[in-house]
């Protein structure tokens, strides 16, 4: 068995004359959980596909450990899926579903029914073995459906959207045991997801695609804190950013972003002037005192999450004028919803008194690349 | 798609060849041939030479008081049982909803008919239309009258043929229409009637609101099949009246039969194929519509 | 208010049912009776036990070939049916999942098809097969009626609502197409393919026309086409024409009452789906 190193190079899809996936390349290291994420039509569904043998590239190269797999098709490649629906043969057993690739791979009765026992046991699904699948819960079809894809021992482990048809709990829940199940087995793993969340919580790394194009890819604290452009910014993050328009001052030696004059990094002290600056709640600070750096920010919209509250607030600048401007999380659009300790008062319609932390902005160009600091 | 593209195109080739070359065989052949004969004066097991006649046995169905009778008697059919029929498969329908338990086994009784032959059932109820006071048919209306019936000979009968020969064929129609509807009606959803309920709509005016509009795909369906069965009326007149008497119970099927095997005339009956395939396609496009029309409201 | 309104439904129900019921309680009660006794006395339900008689059933095997008729009805029915789920649902299977030269060309025709009746077609097939002379053979009886325009579209939009991941699951799960035929899709389709055969049987049991044009001779002859010629056999004796009634939809009541929750599903699901 390989060892499971996956590489994509310069891979291309298109369906007639629509072009759904554009030269991506990347690469997943063995044992490692490689996320792919994006909105839904950005071609990480096709990508996986491609993956798998169920889909040909156009153009490109795939190669497992080195050795192009285009010409195998996917049963041959021992990579094993997980579909968003499940798939699970709906007229067997849980065991029979179990034992099904491995019956086809000619594994003998005894290896059989041991490790259907040991995969049952590792899932909690010992109890439900001879029971069909529509008998059971939908976090139980969930775990049938990995079970059978693990059953056989892939080198690659491919998951599509596994959770999205669960509810909000049971996903949480899940999404912690195939993160551990992953460590367990080692096995690389290419994950594919709408929800920037799973993609932040579960990943090594997360490759983010938009229309096709491969825009960023980086462990996920990076793909947060140093976004490659405002896409990204918008796309990954909870609690909403917004885009501003400022301008560079070299006579204050500072940002003018609206009224208020903020300090910032050497690298993106441009002489090109005008730049935008994206905004997350948490480059921003409730003030304590007032200031020339403090300013008022209404606040429109108030959710609770149990032990914390975020306000979501307009704050008073001019807005950059690009669709990122468009909520992508939760939160008005053009709003930043900055995180508070749920006792805190605050209504809505409060002006509320902020200062700017200026090593927690991002900023980009005006087509939406980022002004890298590095 | 799968990725082995030939080996997979040729596999669906391979699938769909014999049932293409049945359908081709024994459907488009036989169609094209009866638009062909039509034209002609062809004549089975005849041996003069078929000469190519044009529009001319089209012209002469038109001016033939025969199949005239014919098509009306069609229509009258269509037009009588299509209404008759759904009210009472809807009637019985409702009903069924409405009894606690034993649906099943009135379901099973009322669709028993549906598996029985049309010949069978001819014969059988031409038992039932025998003659004189004896004849089960004289027997039960007289019972109903309360003996002011005079006994007739049904199917001898010009006034009385043809409606006999409707009675039985609703008689054998209504069980299937029942059963759709029924499971129509019984896909409904329940808070549909709970909201009427709370909106005070009474029970008939659930019916008019609620089951009637819910229900419209289904009545489309089953009453343009009915017209279009109206259409190939046949078995029953002919082994109970043979379009008789005089040609009280004549159908544009019979007619069609009749002329190509009876009377050997070919052509005039590729010709009554044509028409008859042209009314049906008519009322099939409709019954499409419609019901296309009802699946995007 | 509810009670009544229930007693009210069955009764009318029961009722409706009853006088509903009255062809098919002549043709039972009146193939126990005595010939010379049917007309008088079929509906008199006070005379129904007086010395019933199975002789109308011999007389039934005595005067025709009712065996051999039954026989040819099964040969015939049964060799649509089975042919026909077979042939039909290859095509159908074919269609839905499948990429192939002329795919789009031949569901439209199937389309098309599904709209003849064959009725417009019966006087020109017996035209052309009349002209090369084939008649009175089993094969024409069934080989017209195999491709099923109706069957291939029914097979074809069942195979389309089956996720196509359930194959490609299979597919990575080492199966061939034969083996993802066989062991996903047929398991998978057996309802399906008791529908069909259902409404198969249906269409074909009692078909009439055809058999009437193409077969001379009692030797082919099926049932629908038997019991017509049997009634115009002298001497009319109604008991032994509804013991061959009788007789002839024993089995098909039998099939129907065992499986009469398939029967009424495969009715109402080809109905409604239109």
């Amino acid at each position: 068995m390989g060892q499971g190193r996956v590489e994509l190079i310069a891979v291309s899809k298109a369906f007639g004359a629509r072009s759904v996936v554009k030269q991506v390349t990347l690469q997943a290291d063995p044992g490692e959980m490689l996320i792919l994420v994006g909105p839904s039509g950005c071609g990480k569904s096709t990508l996986l596909r491609m993956v798998a043998g169920l889909e040909q590239p156009t153009n490109g190269e795939i190669r497992f450990d080195g050795r192009s797999v285009l010409d195998l098709p996917p049963q041959d490649r021992n990579v094993a899926m997980v579909f968003q629906n499940y798939a699970l043969y709906p007229h067997m057993t849980v065991r029979e579903n179990f034992e099904f690739p491995l019956r086809m791979r000619r594994v003998d009765s005894r290896e059989r029914a041991e490790r259907v026992a040991s995969i049952a046991e590792m899932l909690a699904l010992t109890a439900v073995l001879e029971e069909k699948p529509r008998a059971l819960s939908g976090g139980q079809r969930q775990r049938v459906a990995m079970g059978r894809a693990l059953v056989r021992e892939p080198s690659v482990f491919l998951m599509d959207e596994p959770l999205s048809n669960l509810d909000a709990q049971l996903r949480v829940a899940l999404r912690a045991e195939i993160r551990q199940i992953q460590r367990r087995l080692g096995v690389t793993t290419l994950y594919v997801t709408h929800d920037q969340v799973e993609a932040m919580t579960l990943g090594d790394r997360v490759a983010v695609l938009r229309s096709g194009e491969l825009q960023q890819v980086g462990a996920p604290q990076d793909v947060y804190s140093k976004p490659a452009n405002a896409f990204v910014a918008s796309f990954i993050g909870s609690f909403g950013i917004a885009f501003y328009a400022a301008e560079w001052k070299p006579e204050i030696g500072a940002l003018q972003l609206g009224t208020v004059a903020a300090a910032v990094p050497d690298s993106v002290r441009s002489d090109r002037g005008s730049l935008v600056v994206g905004v997350r709640g948490d480059a921003l600070c409730i003030a304590t005192s007032t200031g020339p750096t403090t300013f008022l920010a209404p606040i429109e919209h108030i959710e609770l999450l149990g032990s914390e509250r975020v306000l979501y607030v307009r704050l008073p600048f001019p807005l950059w004028d690009a669709k990122e401007n468009v909520a992508m999380g939760s939160g008005v659009a053009g709003t930043v919803g900055i995180r508070t300790a749920s006792g805190t008062t605050a209504a809505i319609g409060q002006q509320l008194p902020l200062e700017v932390v200026p090593d927690r902005l991002l900023f980009f160009d005006h087509a939406g690349k980022a002004l890298t600091s590095g | 798609m799968r990725s082995d593209g030939n080996q997979s195109a040729l596999a669906g080739l391979l699938l769909s060849m014999p049932a293409f070359v049945g359908l081709a065989a024994f459907v488009a052949m036989p169609f094209l041939a009866a638009v062909i004969l039509s034209c002609t004066d062809a004549q089975l097991n005849s041996p003069l030479a078929m000469r190519f006649v044009g529009t001319e046995q089209y012209r002469r169905l038109l001016s033939d008081p025969m199949i005239r009778r014919a098509l009306a008697n069609n229509l009258v059919f269509a037009a009588v049982v299509v209404p008759v029929q759904t009210v009472l498969a809807l009637l019985l329908a409702v009903l069924l909803e409405l009894v606690p338990s034993g649906k099943r086994l009135f379901r099973v009784l009322l669709f028993l008919p549906v598996v029985f032959p049309m010949s069978l059932i001819a014969v059988v109820w031409i038992l039932l239309y025998a003659p004189g006071e004896t004849g089960p048919m004289n027997r039960v209306l007289s019972w109903l009258t309360l003996g002011g019936w005079e006994p007739r000979d049904f199917l001898r009968d010009p006034q009385l043929a043809f409606p006999a020969i409707i009675l039985l064929s609703l008689w054998q129609g209504v069980g299937l229409q029942m059963v759709i509807l029924s499971a129509a009606l019984s896909r409904i959803p329940k808070e549909l009637y709970e909201a009427a309920a709370i909106d005070r709509a009474g029970a008939f005016a659930q019916f008019r609101h609620i089951t009637l509009p819910q229900l419209r795909n289904p009545l489309v369906f089953t009453m343009l099949l009915t017209t279009i069965l109206a259409f190939r009326l046949f078995e029953q007149v002919r082994i109970m009246t043979h379009g008789g008497p005089g040609d009280a119970t004549r159908t544009l099927l019979l007619q069609a039969v009749e002329s190509a095997f009876d009377l050997q005339q070919i052509g005039e009956a590729s010709a009554l194929s044509v028409v008859l395939f042209c009314i049906v396609l008519c009322i099939s496009v409709l019954q499409q519509v419609l019901l296309d029309e009802g699946r995007r409201s | 208010m509810t009670t009544s309104k229930t007693f009210g439904a069955v009764v009318m129900l029961g009722v409706m049912t009853l006088f509903y019921l009255i062809p098919v309680i002549v043709m039972c009660v009146g193939s126990l009776m005595p010939d010379s006794r049917v007309l008088t006395d079929s509906l008199t339900v006070s005379r129904w036990g007086e010395n019933l008689t199975l002789t109308n059933y011999r007389d039934v095997f005595e005067r025709v070939q009712f065996g051999r008729f039954f026989l040819n009805s099964v040969v015939v029915t049964g060799g649509i049916t089975i042919v026909g789920l077979f042939v039909n649902s290859l095509a159908g299977y074919a269609l839905a999942r499948f990429t192939f030269r002329g795919r789009r060309l031949f569901l439209f025709f199937v389309l098309v098809m599904v709209i003849v009746p064959f009725e417009a077609i019966a006087v020109p097939l017996f035209y052309l097969v009349s002209a090369v002379g084939w008649r009175d053979s089993y094969g024409v009886l069934i080989l017209p009626f195999v491709a099923n325009a109706f069957l291939i579209f029914f097979f074809y939009s069942f195979f389309l609502d089956i996720p196509r991941e359930l194959e490609e699951a299979a597919w990575m799960d080492g199966a061939s197409t034969s083996r993802i035929y066989w062991s996903v899709i047929l398991p998978l389709a057996k309802p399906v393919f008791a529908t069909g055969a259902i409404l198969s049987f249906l269409f074909n049991w009692g078909a009439y026309l055809w058999p009437l044009l193409v077969t001379t001779g009692p030797e082919f002859r099926p049932l629908p086409i038997a019991i017509a010629t049997f009634y115009t056999l002298p001497p009319l004796q109604w008991g032994d024409i509804l013991a061959f009634g009788v007789l002839m939809t024993l089995p098909v009541i039998v099939a129907f009452v065992l499986f009469q929750r398939w029967f009424v599903e495969s009715v109402t699901t080809s109905g409604l789906k239109g």
